[in-house]
């Protein structure tokens, strides 16, 4: 009896804890999205309008017609997505080798990508300003993408090579037994048990890529590759910050991030299969 | 043997012993998978970065058109001569410990909440990643409003229950205190994230052991759990510390470093001084020193991620 | 740091002219009459076909009227205007970025008093270009562009200041008249100030707004940031009794919200248009916002007056927006032929027309002056006011690294975190130590 009630104490908290984190999570969002649905002199009425009392969609239409953020949109979108699939392509094999195998100075060259991955974005601006100015590569997705593609893959590298040591070698050595080389047993073994792993490299790589916006600015001048983190920067005028387009254009920002989300957080349930696998 | 013993506590396998990579042949693979990767991040980063050296060893001065070599005298005037980045500095690291301490007590909770099953799980999993998802400026101003005086929700809030509102961005300690809160609800799901696929990717096998010997919840978690996630929280926390000394936007737009530089980090002075007082040259030498500095406090964490878990 | 002027009585893309009618007949029959100083007659067309490239600045107040000016001008010259646009943060670092990098890929530039310091090498030097037309702009605004060489490396388009915007609404209620010295402000706000809901004023706080305000009050107390001796000079017992003033109505006087100490250029203005505010002194270019119902609560409710005056004089920020040749531009002579239309008197005044923009161009101004009817005639008058007396920040490429110096501690003096003593001497110090560094002072 005593411990039916102690039960149902826990379920109690753990309901409450993860409805209450929720809240704490998503209420600035839910903020963002209702300010995005009222007229701007509602935005900044006292006090504050919890439901909207005009729901209005004009926001957004301001957003897509003066802001171009169809055009934004698609290059943010072209540009992550491109990202994504060349760091899972190269990053994970390398990941791979680095879990699997030692060889001379692996370790290394393992911190000098930490050390990549921790140069301050501002030291190497106006030099990559410079040699993408060179290669007549400015305002191009080609330069946004080779540089986000450098900047994530130390990350990817780090991810996957910690998510490889997890998985227990003896599977690969049957792998192995039955014949399968390296890069086969890599792909047919390996790389479905660290799909956790795959999928969240490539949710960082994707949302990092997604939010930047220091390289973006400096790299790109219009709206050829422009992206929609500089286009909101827009918004933010000099003396006024134009709210409702911008929280409309926001939302519409988080939007490709969740279903991108979606999309990969499967991955991150593949680890149950690999529970059944094992046992 | 030991190693069956090992197997049978459930703690994974031993690595085999170190194998020796022969130049030539299938183990030449792994060596080229790694190249490939390096070529790439060489290709596009390493003009960057000898140029930013070079930079910090010069004074440029781009309203009067030079670029003078000093040695490193920018590098000393950072660390001798400059009261400004001392100051940033220890705003960088009160920062930095506040706010990486509760995205790992957060993430940890939340990733231990996530991992068991319960209905609806997926669809909130996703909800609670999603202050990761939107963009640190558009995180920056939304918090900048919410915790305004006179509009913002927070006071709103505050006052509906009868308590004083607080000027947030202005009052001493509060202007800190918020934009740790900002970057906390912005990347915990970080944590959470990669903490949950690290418990997720865990064999069962040692805690069904476990079970079967009768240890708690708290023993599991203890003795099986972290251990093994040693390298995934090494991982993070490296991270973590990293971004904590390249973090921009949302202290950009929402104190500006201030009041009175009060807020302002290594990345927003470091910006400041490159594109307000136009100096690339002590702006690169302060970026290199930052790298530096963060170099230092991921000395701790550097074994755990090398390490290998069933070792 | 930005000014941007703004004069929209439209939210959208349409044009709006400020009582376009009655201006338009006057001056065309003006212009039929006198020769322009500045050239608009059709330059010959002997740079047809030519493309450049103009990084302009952006933002919705702007951009109808580049669309405007080129095609006009593409049509007249036979040169092509290809611009791209970026709002002011952006647009200084995208031309520092481009300068250091010595890029030729932009002809012209949009440029500010703000920051130009940072340029003086950059840009072309435009003296043979100008000719005599150079007596036609203010030395004061005008001045920023030339280097201490005689260099013009800039030329002023329209100019910038601010006015007090005040509730007419409330101040007939309370039975009181618009503010003409800064003290006559304490008591009129105090008077309308009933806080939370209302405050009788309102102030920027943070960063280059602080200093823009600071500058108001450190000149109109007498004092000045540098002597001509490239000494500072704003600690002095005049800088101290101006930052002493700024913080007391802050925390003494309490006649603006309490967290204004933290306030950048949009607090002020949204709090005015969210109808909290008594008065507040602001720029032009938030006509629009305060005209338009969705983004305002006090359509019809406010009017203007000149800013108020200090105990010694009336001088208070004035900043032109400007117009550059990259040094590096491979076709400056086409270049200059934009700019030179830009500039010229009948653009400017159609410039005015289109968004208000105040032409810096003396003779293009004296003619809208005398041109302008009620209510525009009154706005104009606050505004000339303050151009008038309008000055500016030193121009050095070290100001840079003095402003953030001033801003940071006069803050800490604003949130009595430091007493104003201590600020300024704090800020004595930083500065010196920068112009020791520059080689201007021993």
């Amino acid at each position: 009896m005593k411990r039916r009630i102690l039960n149902i104490f826990y379920r109690i908290l753990f309901y409450a804890s993860t409805f209450g984190l929720l809240f704490i999570t998503l209420g600035p969002i839910i903020w963002l999205l209702l300010t995005s649905l009222k007229p701007e002199t509602a935005v900044f009425a006292t006090p504050p309008q919890w439901i909207p009392k005009d729901v209005t969609l004009s926001n957004y239409a301001e957003a897509f017609k003066q802001y171009s953020v169809g055009r934004l949109f698609i290059n943010s979108m072209g540009v992550s997505l491109s990202v994504v699939v060349l760091n899972v392509l190269i990053g994970t094999p390398a990941g791979y080798a680095f879990a699997r195998f030692r060889f001379k100075g692996d370790n290394a060259f393992f911190i000098v990508l930490l050390l990549v991955r921790m140069i301050p974005m501002i030291s190497v601006l106006l030099p990559l300003f410079i040699m993408f100015s060179t290669l007549h590569l400015l305002d191009t997705w080609l330069a946004l993408i080779l540089v986000h593609t450098a900047a994530k893959l130390p990350v990817t590298i780090w991810l996957m090579r910690g998510f490889f040591r997890e998985i227990p070698r003896e599977i690969e050595e049957s792998a192995k037994i039955d014949g399968c080389s390296v890069l086969q047993t890599l792909r047919r073994v390996a790389f479905p048990l660290a799909a956790p792993g795959v999928g969240a490299a490539a949710i960082m790589a994707f949302i990092f890529t997604w939010n930047d916006l220091l390289t973006a600015t400096i790299l790109t001048s219009t709206m050829a590759s422009r992206p929609m983190t500089v286009g909101l920067m827009n918004f933010i005028m000099q003396f006024r910050i134009a709210w409702g387009p911008m929280t409309a254009a926001g939302t519409l920002m988080l939007i490709p991030a969740v279903v991108f989300c979606l999309w990969a957080e499967r991955y991150l349930i593949r680890g149950l299969t690999f529970g059944a696998v094992k046992g | 043997m030991p190693t069956e013993l090992v197997k049978q506590m459930g703690f994974g396998d031993l690595k085999p012993a170190r194998r020796k990579l022969s130049f030539f042949g299938e183990h030449y693979v792994p060596f080229w998978l790694v190249l490939l990767a390096v070529i790439t991040i060489a290709v596009i980063l390493i003009y960057p970065l000898i140029y930013s050296i070079y930079l910090s060893f010069m004074d440029m001065s781009l309203g009067r058109g030079t670029t003078i070599f000093v040695g490193i005298r920018n590098y000393s005037d950072i660390l001798f001569d400059d009261p400004i980045f001392r100051k940033v500095l220890g705003n960088n690291m009160v920062f930095m410990i506040i706010s990486l301490t509760s995205e790992f007590l957060l993430g940890f909770a939340l990733a231990l909440l996530l991992n068991r099953p319960f209905r609806g799980r997926r669809f909130v999993r996703v909800l609670f990643l999603l202050p990761m998802l939107a963009a640190p400026v558009l995180v920056g101003t939304n918090f900048r409003w919410i915790f305004n005086s006179q509009f913002g929700l927070l006071n709103a809030i505050l006052r509906v229950f009868n308590l004083p509102g607080v000027a947030w961005l202005v009052k001493s300690p509060w202007p800190m205190a918020s934009i740790i809160v900002a970057e906390v609800w912005q990347y915990t799901p970080f944590t959470t994230l990669l903490l949950l696929a690290g418990l997720q990717s865990l064999p069962d096998t040692p805690f069904e052991a476990a079970k079967i010997d009768g240890a708690s919840w708290w023993q599991q978690f203890r003795y099986i759990t972290l251990p093994l996630l040693v390298p995934v929280i090494s991982i993070t926390a490296i991270l973590r510390i990293v971004d904590k000394f390249r973090i921009f936007d949302i202290v950009y737009v929402m104190t500006l470093g201030g009041p009175a530089r009060t807020t302002d980090l290594l990345p927003t002075y470091t910006y400041e001084v490159a594109f307000s007082q136009v100096r690339f040259g002590y702006a690169a030498a302060i970026s290199w020193i930052t790298l530096m500095l963060s170099l230092v406090f991921l000395i701790p964490f550097i074994k755990g991620a090398l390490a290998r878990s069933f070792d | 740091m930005v000014v941007l002027l703004t004069f929209g009585l439209f939210t959208s893309c349409k044009p709006t002219a400020p009582k376009a009618e009655e201006t338009t007949a006057a001056t065309e029959t003006a212009a039929a009459t006198e020769t322009s100083a500045g050239e608009t007659t059709p330059a010959e067309k002997k740079f047809e076909g030519v493309t450049i490239k103009a990084l302009l600045i952006g933002g919705p107040e702007y951009e109808p009227w580049w669309a405007k000016v080129t095609a006009d001008f593409e049509q007249k010259t036979g040169i092509k205007v290809k611009y791209d646009m970026l709002i002011f943060e952006e647009l200084m670092k995208k031309e520092i970025t481009l300068s250091a990098a010595k890029s030729s890929e932009y002809d012209v530039y949009s440029s500010h008093h703000a920051q130009i310091g940072a340029f003086l090498t950059s840009f072309a030097r435009l003296n043979d270009y100008l000719g005599d037309d150079v007596n036609d702009f203010p030395k004061e605004q005008i001045g920023p562009g030339i280097t201490k060489e005689g260099d013009i490396i800039a030329v002023p388009k329209h100019t910038d200041a601010r006015v007090m915007y005040y509730r007419t609404d409330l101040f007939d209620a309370a039975g009181v008249k618009p503010p003409t010295t800064w003290d006559e402000l304490i008591q009129v706000a105090q008077k309308l100030n009933k806080p939370p809901d209302q405050y009788g004023f309102v102030i920027t706080g943070r960063g280059d707004p602080f200093l823009r305000q600071y500058s108001d009050f450190l000149w109109e107390w007498g004092g000045d940031f540098i002597d001509k001796d490239m000494k500072p000079i704003f600690n002095s017992p005049e800088g101290i009794a101006a930052l002493q003033f700024y913080s007391d109505i802050i925390n003494k006087y309490k006649i603006v919200p309490p967290d204004a100490a933290g306030y950048g250029w949009e607090e002020p203005s949204r709090l005015f248009a969210q109808g909290k505010i008594a008065m507040v002194n602001d720029w032009p270019g938030l006509l629009g916002m305060y005209n338009d119902p969705k983004t305002s609560q006090i359509v019809g409710k406010y009017s203007f007056a000149p800013l108020p005056a200090g105990p010694k004089t009336n001088i208070t920020t004035s900043v032109s927006h400007m117009l550059a040749i990259n040094k590096y531009s491979e076709q400056k002579d086409a270049a200059w032929e934009f700019i030179k239309y830009l500039i010229s008197k009948d653009v400017l005044i159609e410039n005015y027309k289109f968004n208000g923009q105040i032409p810096t161009r003396t003779s293009a101004l004296k003619e809208i002056v005398e041109t302008a009817v009620s209510p525009e005639k009154e706005r104009l008058a606050s505004l000339l006011a303050a151009i008038s007396t309008g000055k500016t920040w030193p121009v050095f490429p070290e100001w840079n690294e003095v402003a953030p110096a001033i801003w940071n501690e006069g803050q800490a003096a604003l949130t009595q975190t430091k007493t104003p003593e201590q600020a300024l001497s704090d800020s004595e110090t930083a500065t010196i130590k920068i112009l020791q560094r520059a080689g201007y002072i021993k």
